[in-house]
């Protein structure tokens, strides 16, 4: 996981933890939904506690992960905004980039060139993120809407929750996206893993290949510190 | 030029300032609303009039394996949560309650002796919507 050459941090110790804490969260909802919707096979279900551990925890878990979100929009709003903001930037130019990762993706012996953008996350990255977020916001709602949509509106009550199992599945999908890039899988990204799962620093050479301006910042930044 | 540059960097800010207001708005309305409406609103979870009767097996039966179960529902219909119907809690013994969505219920593979049934019928929220009933009988050898 370590790497040679200077390195860079990425992701400070709380930003880590927060992502730790969220992605066992969020494994837990994802396992749990996929037990109660009879996706797992039975042994699976069984080995997570049954349907009626699963049908309470998934629904405590969700709105305790809800509150969260709550809390977060007043305690640590500066640090969402900033993190709404980054994801939110989208240029033109950026287009040209998760192009420019597949080519490198499909010729691995190449070293891989990846255009110049500004952005703290690179433009695939940034849409991941706002697939994540907006599905996330949606499973939100659509989860704390089964506790006042009377049941006996049938109708109203199946919608929501398959708009809450289709974005379920859109969330699935791009964490898995996120998942295999941020793990170092692809080789464009081998040693990122350190960044979120290790002491949260990656090699410059990989932070210049995937964040090229948000890194040229940051060194800026600690040189005119050290002047 | 400088000067519609900046004006247009300007709209961009002002654009992304108004997403990330409008993001964290939306945000604290679906947590905050959502969570204050559900308990001050609780009227979803207002019982249901629904009933059911275990007709097979009857209590103290004795009767051979596999057992068949025979439910009367009253006021559910079975059928899954996606399509806004309701389903049975089955336990055996007191084991994991396992849901059943559809009639007819697979009959039970029980050891000879005697056995409970715990049954109940909850909603697509998964929320109990009857009380919970068992039946004792005995499978004979």
């Amino acid at each position: 996981m370590g790497g040679h050459g200077p390195t860079i941090l990425r992701h400070a110790g709380g930003v880590r933890l927060a992502h730790l804490t969220w992605a066992i969260a969020g494994g837990w909802l994802v396992a749990s939904g996929l037990g109660i919707h009879e996706t797992l096979p039975a042994w699976a279900s069984h080995l997570l506690g049954g349907h009626l551990v699963l049908v309470t925890w998934h629904g405590y878990i969700g709105d305790m992960l809800a509150l969260a979100l709550l809390l977060a929009t007043f305690f640590v709003r500066n640090g969402l905004s900033r993190f709404l903001g980054a994801i939110m930037q989208f240029h033109r130019a950026d287009a040209a980039w998760p192009l420019a990762l597949l080519r490198a993706l499909l010729h691995p012996g190449q070293q891989p060139v990846l255009p110049r953008h500004g952005g703290r996350f690179d433009p695939a990255q940034r849409l991941v993120f706002l697939i994540v977020v907006g599905s996330f916001a949606l499973l939100v709602m659509t989860g704390l809407a089964f506790n006042f949509i009377p049941t006996n509106i049938r109708l109203l009550f199946a919608w929501t929750v398959r708009i809450h199992l289709a974005t379920a599945w859109v969330l699935i999908a791009a964490v898995g996206v996120h998942i295999i890039a941020g793990t170092g899988l692809l080789p464009t990204h081998r040693g990122v893993a350190r960044a979120m799962f290790g002491d949260g620093r990656v090699r410059i050479g990989l932070a210049r290949r995937l964040w090229p301006g948000w890194t040229a910042r940051r060194l800026e930044n600690k040189n005119s510190r050290k002047a | 030029m400088t000067s519609s540059i900046r004006r247009r960097n300007c709209t961009r800010s002002r654009a992304q300032t108004a997403l990330r207001r409008a993001s964290c708005v939306l945000l604290v309305a679906t947590a905050f609303g959502g969570t204050a409406f559900a308990q001050l609103f609780d009227f979803a979870h207002s019982p249901r009039a629904a009933s059911f009767q275990i007709e097979s097996p009857t209590a103290a039966a004795n009767i051979r394996s596999p057992v068949a179960i025979n439910v009367a529902l009253h006021g559910a219909t079975l059928g899954k949560p996606v399509d806004g119907l309701d389903h049975l809690h089955i336990s055996v013994d007191g084991g994991e309650a396992i849901p059943v969505y559809a009639a007819p219920i697979p009959p039970l593979q029980l050891a000879p002796g005697r056995h409970t049934l715990t049954m109940d019928v909850a909603g697509p929220d998964h929320r109990p919507l009857t009380a919970t009933k068992t039946v004792t009988f005995t499978v004979m050898p």
